[in-house]
């Protein structure tokens, strides 16, 4: 992958999204793109600013309604639109469904048809850009947790009022979760489906639809249930490559991306790198600019504190205050939220100590290691 | 604390019509609304007259709200960003798909405010209530009536034509 196949999922990473193994492992150690995640978190700070710094708006009462005791004609104070903690915010990690948008580039010049499938329940959905000819599967979890959707779908032909698509679709329950099919998309001409797609829809008959854009049509599941097809039809090709495979850490991984960790209102600071570890209490420090110090871990250790992690947000308390930690992705896997141990260090390791004052440092590994630097 | 109308007590009072129940939800959301739909809008007067259709369409029409779908407020920002989209139709940009003033590689770097107003209504609006009102792809999907993918790529398009306008990088054709 390169840097603009990569473009719309450092977009994706800013809001929280997951995305694919090999997109992250690209953005992980490419500084233009890391570059590039820095300067959407800046941009969306800066966006918060101006929400925040815009004269405070007064809006009149309202008109035509009941005005019980004349409470319409008070003015109405405007309240402060979000803290100003700037970067901090700008990396606020909402990780929601693992939307995985398959992206294929199929041959020809025809037009785009963008989709997505869900389950009525909404509690997943997959998606695409199919030409015609194109072919795309994924899966996702079902409104059942235990069940997954597998579908696959191939485009048979592609206008700006209809589209005639060929779809395969079951709901089955994966032995181990997590490990149903995975979700991609290939190129016309390429073997389309992974061997486990194919095995799971090996009997499944493939059903004919015709589908206009722009609306929502249930598609019944082989052995019951439905799904919901919408989808748009675009002129203008786009200019990336694939992508697909959400990715979201293991249950006993720790993860920080661009961390920032703020007090109460107050932004304490942020670190534009990342770390991971694994194993069986794994842990990453962090020297903020204070000189201060802090340890997050999966498992308790002797000084934490504990508190609560969920997707791209950590929550604990400490002397009375509240603290919030951000990543721009899921901070561990499993179920969420989960706990997370934090532990304060009045002191940074000397070794560990930027030369920039303004600037933090990240390390990571099982505890104790993590733990072992505090002391040195 | 001014009890939420996104629990069920509280939207229950609303659906009844009770008033004061209607008041603090305006109290609590107006000014934002009122603040997303000027930028979004760029028409002060426009802006505050949508505003009022928005939580009078809530006020008599209560039951178009579906909470499984998300939170009324989310339901209240989707209905007025209709509207300012419609208002939009009927008072088209003289340029509506390209920038007021073309931004070319080399040209020094702006406020984010000056970029902003640079970016077609459509983006402003989406990356406005993605940055600033903190909606998920799920929530922008229902609200807008778009595929979530859809609204995928076009924060990721938005926001790379406002950041390039806001460096002065060029325009997304410069690529």
């Amino acid at each position: 992958m390169n840097c603009q196949e990569v473009q719309p999922m450092v977009s994706a990473l800013h809001d929280g999204e997951t995305v694919t193994k090999e997109a992250a492992e690209h953005i992980g150690g490419c500084p233009t793109c890391k570059e590039r995640l820095r300067e959407y978190a800046e941009l969306g700070a800066e966006l918060r600013l101006l929400a925040s710094a815009a004269p405070e708006v007064v809006p009149t009462p309202l008109r035509l309604l009941p005005a019980p005791g004349g409470r319409w004609a008070r003015r109405i104070t405007a309240r402060v639109l979000v803290p100003r903690f700037a970067l901090g915010l700008g990396i606020v990690a909402i990780v929601g469904l693992s939307v995985g948008l398959g992206l294929m580039r199929a041959q020809g010049s025809g037009l785009w048809f963008q989709f997505d499938v869900t389950d009525p329940a909404a509690h997943g959905s997959a998606g695409g850009l199919l030409q015609a000819g194109g072919h795309a599967a994924g899966h996702f979890r079902s409104a059942d947790s235990h069940e997954e959707i597998v579908y696959r779908m191939k485009a048979l032909e592609i206008q700006s009022d209809f589209v005639r698509l060929e779809v395969t679709a079951r709901a089955f329950v994966p032995e181990t979760p997590g490990e149903g099919a995975h979700q991609g998309a290939m190129a016309a001409g390429a073997p389309p489906f992974s061997p486990n797609t194919n095995q799971i829809l090996a009997n499944v008959p493939a059903r004919e639809i015709k589908y206009v854009p722009g609306k929502s049509l249930e598609i019944p599941l082989d052995g019951g249930g439905k799904i919901l097809l919408t989808g748009q039809v675009f002129r203008r090709p786009p200019s990336l490559g694939m992508w697909a495979l959400p990715l979201t850490p293991k249950p006993d991984e720790i993860v920080l991306s661009m961390p920032a960790l703020v007090r109460g209102s107050e932004f304490l600071g942020t670190d534009r790198d990342s770390a991971r570890a694994e194993g069986e209490n794994p842990a990453i420090g962090i020297c903020l600019p204070s000189r201060v110090a802090f340890v997050f871990a999966l498992n308790p250790f002797e000084g934490a504190v504990q508190g609560e992690a969920e997707f791209g947000q950590a929550h604990f308390k400490m002397d009375g205050q509240d603290y919030t930690l951000f990543s721009a992705t899921p901070i561990s896997g499993g179920d969420q939220p989960r706990e997370i141990w934090v532990y304060r260090a009045a002191n940074c390791p000397p070794s560990f100590r930027p030369a920039d004052k303004t600037a933090s440092t990240i390390w990571s590994g099982g505890v104790s290691w993590v733990l072992g630097h505090l002391r040195n | 604390m001014v009890p939420s109308l996104d629990d069920p007590k509280s939207w229950n009072s609303l659906r009844g019509g009770d008033p004061e129940a209607f008041e603090r939800f305006y109290r609590m959301h107006a000014a934002r609304l009122l603040s997303f739909l000027r930028r979004y809008l760029g028409d002060s007067t426009a802006a505050e007259d949508i505003a009022q259709e928005a939580f009078l369409q809530l006020w008599q029409r209560p039951n178009g709200f579906n909470p499984a779908r998300g939170t009324l407020k989310a339901y209240l920002f989707g209905i007025a960003a209709k509207r300012a989209a419609d208002w939009w139709r009927h008072h088209p940009p003289e340029s509506p798909s390209a920038p007021e003033r073309p931004v070319h590689q080399g040209d020094p770097p702006v406020l984010v405010a000056n970029a902003l107003e640079q970016v077609d209504p459509d983006t402003r609006s989406l990356l406005w209530l993605r940055e600033v009102e903190g909606y998920s792809y799920q929530e922008l999907a229902a609200m807008l009536e778009i595929p979530l993918g859809t609204v995928k790529w076009r924060l990721f398009t938005g926001r790379e034509q406002l950041r390039r306008i806001w460096k002065g990088e060029g325009t997304m054709e410069d690529i």
